[in-house]
């Protein structure tokens, strides 16, 4: 994540001094060295590589150990991705309750940050005041706080089902049933489209009004406007995003311990909640150490897929206008 | 992703700072925990103790009373608490343990002890504290391999906690001390047709292990683990234990699957026993305050049902121990010898962790008790007429049980069937138990 900021902030200095940056050129000439630019991302490497990179480095090792936390590690090679990958069923559910809560999830998360974007893109008075409020939920939507505030809602004395009692409908335990546990996950995090939403908002401030003004005196209705020239030029930042929310999805933790820990009968057994129960609960740090390197691997692969994809799909209006 | 225009860049920067910040709000405890005790290590008259515990609300305000009280009486000796629920507990404490940063006193319980005691994670108690008022039987639950490691804090039977207001109103009287399963079950069935729509009258205990364990012990098939920690799960007494509940279960006497399994114990909302769902289950002694504390003078303490023998058991509610890394070993012997042994501690300290081990304070406050303390002293002294030697069970039998239970969620979800729920509580166990 931190290189994304990093790469953000360095682009300028990436370009090549050419006549028509003057006045970025003057200021990269006062640093010739790039010791100084070093010295301001210091606290970031120093932080990376204390708290990122050397513990995983650190479980690297353990992941080839049987490691208990009270006792020193042992060596014991590829037993636990042996034991993971053939022996372990958790690991495959935990795993394929965790696939279905990414593929689902995200997408449509993806999609609601889009429309409230497009909502919140109008000109309105107190529009500031909208944004913000709608912003909000995503910086308190993680905290555990509002997990027990969900979890004591969607009971079955909980406030949903109050509701929906008034409409005549019966409610159900949400979160007590294996049916639709997973799915009521899938909704709370849908909650949390704040971060995505604000990125896409500035996504379409960044697509000039010409286009539409152009596109409306051609006739085109509102849907096709959004088809044909919202999406297209939206595209890098719903790639920027559907990364970002894809990596986040696959380590889904806190509704799944605090609301529903996993159940019922592991109807919502996420990965990292087992990665986290072997490590902490069972003592078995080595093996969880292992998981989280599978975990990395297959995000990875997600990753690299998406990336691949995306020349199919992302359209990037400085390349003259061609989809690559 | 290089030719994202500078006002996306922006704001996905200050999306990144905000999660950084909510990063770094969510992990400021780490640095004051990795504080190293250090100050007046050498100094025997002043010394900082870190000690942990877990409970509820009661039990929380009177031991941080005692503390001041040590404190006063010992000026110098000062406390840093830390105390939580019994899940996350043991999660934080090994995550110390790890980093050989162990609280200095630390709060044990019964399936987690031979973890620590195994791996040298204790300090031996040999010495140093006075254990004369305890029950030797009791104390022996404390030692590994002979050696004493932890000191019992509280006698615990395990017995049946009941909403004794409502059961009287409808006019059934309360259980006996020989009452057996049959018994319970036909008071739950009798009980049943007077409850309004989405109560209950008894909990689904085909998801409680332990309780399972206590008709086990009664039908005289033993507890879960043998003495030299082999499996002792009897195939029939499980699949009769398993019709008894569909049964009840298919009659509505128990609720359905969905509301069993999103009980949170101690929860004001979601405890089935608190919210009013289910009137009868099962409860530990020491669990009784936190019943009473949220209820006063509602429930009611019954002693395990029997069949052919009594059910029942008392096992060390807790115990306290002493991390092999500490700085301040000695100091911390001697506030647990003031702990179980002093007068003072003991009228503030109650019945929060079960009742008094040392027979001597037990004397002293038995006329002062209140009638939660009098529930719980009845408990035990009902239960100790026949109970069950209390088995501690093997390295990660605590591991089991929360396997045990989840393959009991599979059984009333109608996932498996009984049959295979055995084969599965069979695996499991191989797993778990090294």
């Amino acid at each position: 994540m931190g290189k994304q900021i990093n790469s953000a902030y360095s682009l300028p200095a990436d370009h090549p001094p050419d006549a028509a940056g003057s006045r970025k050129l003057k200021a990269g000439r006062r640093w010739e060295s790039p010791l100084a630019g070093y010295l301001f991302i210091s606290p970031w490497l120093l932080g990376f590589f204390l708290f990122t990179f050397w513990p995983m480095i650190q479980s690297a090792y353990f992941s080839f150990t049987e490691y208990s936390l009270l006792e020193a590690p042992k060596w014991i090679g590829l037993d636990n991705f042996n034991k993971i990958l053939n022996e372990d069923r958790l690991f495959y559910k935990s795993l394929g309750v965790t696939l279905w809560f990414v593929f689902i999830s995200v997408p449509l998360k993806l999609m609601t940050a889009l429309l409230v974007a497009v909502l919140l893109n109008r000109k309105l008075r107190g529009m500031h005041i909208y944004r913000t409020l709608i912003y909000f939920p995503s910086l308190v939507g993680t905290s555990v706080a509002i997990a027990i505030l969900w979890s004591n809602m969607l009971g079955t004395d909980g406030f949903v089902n109050k509701l929906l009692s008034y409409a005549g409908i019966e409610g159900k335990s949400w979160i007590g049933s294996p049916d639709t546990a997973l799915g009521t996950l899938i909704l709370l995090a849908m909650w949390q489209f704040g971060a995505s939403m604000v990125i896409f908002l500035a996504g379409l401030k960044q697509i000039s009004g010409e286009l539409y003004e152009a596109a409306s005196v051609d006739g085109a209705s509102r849907i096709r406007q959004f088809r044909t020239i919202t999406i297209p030029l939206l595209s890098p930042v719903i790639l920027f995003n559907l990364v970002l929310q894809t990596i986040a999805a696959f380590q889904m933790f806190t509704q799944a311990f605090v609301i529903t820990k996993g159940g019922p009968i592991n109807s919502t057994y996420m990965f990292a909640l087992y990665l986290y129960e072997k490590a902490f609960g069972r003592l078995e740090m080595g093996y969880a150490s292992a998981m989280a390197w599978i975990l990395l691997l297959i995000i990875g692969a997600v990753t690299a897929l998406i990336f691949f994809s995306s020349r199919y799909w992302v359209f990037y209006a400085t390349d003259g206008g061609k989809s690559k | 992703m290089k030719k994202l225009s500078r006002s996306v860049t922006l704001s996905i920067a200050v999306c990144m700072v905000f999660v950084l910040l909510a990063a770094c709000g969510s992990n400021n405890e780490t640095p004051s925990s990795a504080e190293k005790p250090g100050e007046g290590a050498g100094n025997a008259e002043s010394a900082k103790l870190r000690i942990v515990w877990w409970g509820s609300q009661a039990r929380h305000d009177a031991t941080k009373m005692v503390l001041d009280l040590y404190t006063k009486n010992n000026p110098g000796i000062t406390f840093e608490p830390d105390f939580s629920g019994f899940d996350s507990y043991w999660d934080k404490l090994a995550t110390q343990s790890a980093a050989k940063n162990a609280p200095d006193m630390i709060q044990m319980d019964a399936q987690y002890f031979n973890e620590y005691a195994a791996r040298n994670q204790l300090a031996d108690l040999s010495s140093g504290i006075n254990v004369n008022d305890l029950d030797p039987n009791l104390l022996s639950a404390g030692k590994y391999q002979d050696k004493l490691f932890a000191i019992p804090i509280g006698s615990n039977p395990f017995g049946i906690v009941y909403n004794k207001a409502a059961i009287e109103k409808m006019g059934f009287g309360a259980p006996g001390d020989n009452w057996t399963w049959d018994e319970l079950f036909q008071l739950a069935r009798d009980i049943q047709p007077k409850l309004e729509k989405g109560k209950y009258a008894l909990r689904d205990f085909t998801v409680d292990g332990e309780v399972y364990e206590m008709f086990q012990l009664s039908k005289g098939k033993g507890a879960l683990s043998t003495p030299d920690g082999k499996l002792n799960v009897d195939e029939a007494t499980w699949l009769e234990w398993c019709k008894v509940f569909a049964e009840l279960r298919a009659e509505g006497v128990v609720p359905p699957a969905e509301i069993s399994v999103s009980e949170k114990k101690y929860d004001p909302q979601l405890d089935l026993l608190l919210n009013g769902k289910v009137l009868i289950k099962q409860s530990y002694a020491s669990d009784y305050p936190s019943w009473e504390s949220v209820q006063p003078g509602v429930f009611g303490l019954a002693k395990a049902p029997r069949s052919t023998q009594a059910g029942g058991y008392i096992k060390p509610a807790m115990y306290w121990a002493i991390s092999a890394n500490s700085d301040h070993i000695e100091q911390s012997k001697k506030f647990i010898d003031f702990f179980i042994n002093d007068k003072e501690a003991a009228d503030i300290l109650g019945v929060t962790r079960g009742v008094p081990v040392s027979t001597q304070i037990l004397d002293y406050l038995q006329p002062k008790l209140n009638d939660a303390a009098k529930a719980q002293l009845g408990l035990i002294n009902a239960t100790k007429a026949d109970a069950n030697p209390f088995t501690v069970g093997p390295k990660g039998f605590g591991i089991f049980i929360v396997d045990f239970n989840k393959v009991g969620a599979e059984v009333i979800f109608d996932r498996i069937t009984p049959e295979q729920a055995y084969q599965d509580i069979v695996k499991h166990w191989e797993a778990d138990i090294k």
